[in-house]
Formats: structure tokens, sequence, C-alpha cells
């Protein structure tokens, strides 16, 4: 009998106690991601204001200042490096429509039209035709097809629907807003939080905070730190070998280096399609996949250990396969945030399996 | 008016903070920010603070009310002393990543202000001058407490001894 009225009770108070979290999310659903890419830009910001708070400036003036300064670089890298960069991409994309043209439409396009790729894939293409295993010419005439259809809908899909780009803007307008507020207030926030939880659970709270704070920050910097240095050496790379659009595949091969053991391809891939589409000698692909082999030793040998200086202590074989899965449910951000958040549940599960016992929990 | 009464509360919870044993010759700006790291737990009495044995991650000031600290005995509580307003326990959380020695127990509704070992590190680290003030004031602690349980060793002995005269 007294248990029904709990329940009932325990109903009474829960359902509207939901429903109002379930309002309250739906009504501000449209602004977390920009809470989310706000607190990701405090969490790499945070050292840097912090460093620059220790000597002596009072905490608003030091987010303004590294403000200043990333604005300053910003500026200064995107007058060095939009000029050529720009360039690179608009010869890509005449080189992409000459293709197209030679053979009037795309959809009538061959790939026996382009006169290396003939002379290289001949014996592979004829073996195709044959057997027809499969339809090599198809399949890259699908690519083309795609790759010539989002190049020429990318600037009217920019221009066309404003309402995004507004979008795009409040969201590159808030994010360092709220990260203002995120880096100045952190304490302020954190002291409303604890308040809510009950005395029983604070310590153990503590210390789930802590670790998770830790796994953050460690992830997020060396992803920063490291997409940075790789880029800049792949580009530098790239240059010196020759490779065409030399800026282009480094960035790339920065991003994708992010990613564990699949990464490092992603820079090859843009360096291999570049040198195809030139038209530059064929000899500079191996060339180019030496160079980027010489970035990827030199990064795992000298920056990742120091980068990632507590890194994740998983089995190679785990995080290849949490790479596959973040690939196969969530596409590319799923393949570049399953590690760290595979990483940071097993932490967690294994925070609360030792703690929970020791504060008499269960 | 509204921000000149908070920045006037604000004050007077520095001021407030320099009563405390602990935090002894700190200067205006360490407190500062001691206070923005600071969480503020209630407890009602009778409610449990930690018991021995817990993991400690933080240190507590006791801002209000009486906190008893105590060693389970095969059931039988052998109070060790009473934390009242001004004074802090678990300090050993800020130093040593272990276990309670002790237990702690609210004896009325207290009020308790926590810091984690975790933000006295990065308090240390960007205040070094106010760091070594404060260690210097945990070390004092430590060791006053170290010299009473020597003084209740030696006075133990000498019962012992004098029974068996």
């Amino acid at each position: 009998m007294k248990k029904k009225y709990n329940l009932s009770r325990i109903l009474l108070i829960n359902i509207p106690l939901l429903l109002l979290v379930v309002i309250t999310f739906l009504f501000y659903q449209s602004v977390i991601w920009m809470v989310l890419g706000a607190i990701i830009f405090s969490y790499i910001l945070k050292p840097a204001v912090d460093f620059i708070e220790k000597y002596g400036f009072v905490r608003w003036a030091a987010i303004l200042l590294v403000y200043l300064i990333i604005a300053g670089l910003l500026t200064a890298g995107a007058l060095i490096i939009v000029p050529v960069f720009s360039s690179q991409v608009q010869d890509m994309g005449t080189k992409l429509t000459d293709i197209a043209s030679k053979s009037g439409s795309i959809g009538e396009f061959q790939i026996t039209d382009v006169e290396f790729i003939w002379t290289i894939f001949k014996p592979l293409i004829e073996f195709t035709e044959k057997t027809s295993l499969f339809d090599l010419n198809k399949l890259f005439q699908d690519f083309l097809y795609y790759l010539q259809k989002a190049a020429t809908e990318l600037p009217q899909k920019l221009s066309g629907y404003a309402g995004k780009m507004f979008n795009l803007f409040t969201f590159l307008f808030m994010v360092p807003t709220l990260g203002y507020f995120f880096l100045k207030d952190r304490e302020k926030f954190r002291q409303y939080i604890y308040k809510l939880i009950p005395n029983k659970y604070f310590e153990l709270t503590v210390i789930i905070a802590e670790r998770t704070d830790r796994v953050l920050k460690t992830f997020f910097r060396a992803m920063m730190v490291e997409m940075l240095i790789v880029a800049v050496m792949s580009s530098i790379a790239m240059i010196i070998v020759g490779v065409p659009y030399s800026i282009i595949v480094g960035l790339l091969a920065g991003v994708g280096n992010v990613i564990p053991y699949l990464g490092p391809l992603v820079g090859i891939v843009a360096a291999i399609i570049s040198i195809l589409l030139s038209g530059s000698p064929l000899v500079l692909i191996l060339s180019a996949i030496i160079a980027l082999q010489i970035v990827q030793f030199l990064e795992n040998r000298f920056i990742y250990p120091f980068v990632m200086a507590k890194s994740m202590e998983m089995h190679p074989m785990i995080i290849l396969l949490t790479v596959l899965a973040g690939g196969y449910t969530m596409g590319f951000l799923g393949m570049l945030f399953a590690v760290p958040l595979v990483f940071l549940i097993k932490e967690l599960v294994t925070i609360l399996v030792d703690n929970l016992q020791k504060f008499e929990i269960v | 008016m509204n921000k000149k009464e908070k920045v006037k509360k604000i004050d007077e919870e520095i001021e407030e903070l320099k009563n405390y044993k602990l935090l002894n010759g700190l200067k205006t700006k360490g407190l500062k920010q001691i206070r923005n790291l600071l969480l503020k737990r209630e407890f009602k009495k009778g409610e449990q603070v930690f018991r021995a044995n817990y993991p400690q991650v933080v240190l507590f000031f006791v801002a209000e009310g009486d906190i008893k600290i105590y060693l389970d005995n095969d059931g039988e509580e052998l109070v060790l002393t009473h934390k009242v307003k001004y004074e802090h326990f678990g300090e050993m959380a800020l130093i040593l990543e272990s276990t309670r020695t002790a237990s702690a127990r609210a004896e009325e509704d207290s009020t308790l202000l926590a810091m984690t070992s975790k933000d006295f590190e990065d308090f240390i680290n960007k205040n070094p001058s106010s760091g070594i003030i404060l260690l210097k004031n945990i070390g004092r602690f430590l060791s006053e407490m170290l010299r009473k349980n020597n003084e209740m060793m030696k006075n133990l002995q000498n019962k012992n001894n004098e029974k068996e005269v």
C-alpha cells in the first residue's frame, strides 16, 4: 500500500519534471550546437588565457587579448594564404570543367578521353571491358559527375540560401561571444551546476568531472596542434616535391591526419587526385607518397608523443574498429570523434565501477 | 545600485575568507580567486559528510555549523575532534591521492565550502607566492597534528607503564 503511494507520488513529481526537461530541450535545441561549439572553443583557448592571466592581467582583458591575437593571426594568414589558395581552387575548377567540356557534357564523358589515364590504365580498362566484371568507366564517370555537380551547385547554394548564410554568420559570431562567457565565468557556471548535485554524490561528481575535463582537454588541444603542424609540414613537403595544388593537399592531409590509422590516406589520395587532374608526370605520385610518409614518420616519432602526452591508452585493433564503426554510423565526424568518445565512456565506466562501491552508493 | 551591492557582497565574502585559519596571510587577490573556486555545500543535522576509506578529493572549510570528526571503532564512535566555524578538515586530500582516514558528520545544520585538489593545484601554479603561503599553512597544521599525536602516544605509554607498576 505504502509502495503504491510512493510510486504515484514519484510519477506525480517526475512526469511534469520530465516534460519540462523535454520542452526546455525542444525550445533550446537550435542553439545547442552554438553552446557545444562555444564550449569546445573555450576549451581550446583556456590555456592561452590562463597563461596571459598569470602575468597579472584581469581575466576579461586576458580573454580579449587572446581574441585580438587570434584575429591578427587569422588576418595575416588570410593575407598570405588566401590568394594562393583561391587561385589553386579556381585552377582545379577549370581543369574539371575542361575535362567535362572535352566531351560536350559530363554525361557523355569517357574515361579514355583523358590521355594519360588511357596510357596508364589501358590494360586494366580493356580487361574490365572484356570481362564486364565492373564498369570502371562508369565508376569514374559517376565520381566526376558528383564532383562537378557539387562544384557547380556550391556557389548557387551559398547565395541562394541567404537564411543559411545568416545562420552560419550567427554561429560564427555567437561561438566567440558565448566562448567569452564560458572563459570568463567558468567558475560561476561550475558553482551553479554543483549546487544541483546531492551531497552523497558530490565527491564522485568531482572525480568524474575532473577526469572528463582531462580527457577532453588532452584530445581537443592535441587535435588542433596536430592538425596545424601536419597541414603546414605536408604543404611544405608538397611544395618541395612540386605537387600541384600543394596547399589544398596539405590542408586535407592535416585535417585527415586527425583520424587514427586511416587519416594519412586522405593526404595521399588528395595528392594523387591533384596530380592526375593537373596532368603532371605520374612519377610525382611516388615522390608525393614518399614525402607524405616522411611527414608521417616525423609526426609519429616527434610530435605525437609530445602532443598526446597522456594519449588514449587503447589497443590498436580496438581503435581501428572504433574508427570504422564511427565512420559507418556518423560519417566523417564519426571517424573524428569516435575514438575520444569511446575512450571517454570507457574512462567514465571505469571510474564508476571503481568509485560507486568505495563511496558506498551501491 | 544593484551592481554596487553585488560588488559589496563579494568584498564582504572575501573579507570573511580572511578569518579562516588555513587562509591566514593570503592577500586579497589570492582570496578573490579562492572564492571563485569554493563550492558551497549545505549539510543537514546528522548528515554524513564522508566516511573513512572514501576516496578523498576535496578539502572542506566550515562556514557555519559543527562537524564531528570520528573513527569507527567496531561500531563504537571514537570522537577525535569537532570542527567549527572558520576551521577546516580533510586537508590531506589536497596532498595525498588516497582515502579518508576518519569519518565526518554534521552535528547541526552546517554550511561547508569545498575545494577540490585539482583547483588547489591550479591555484598554486597560477599564484606561486600565494601558493607557498597556503602550502606552508597546510604543512603547519599537519605538523601540529603530528606533534599532538606524538604527545598522545607518550601519554598512553605513561598510562600503560603506571598500570604495570
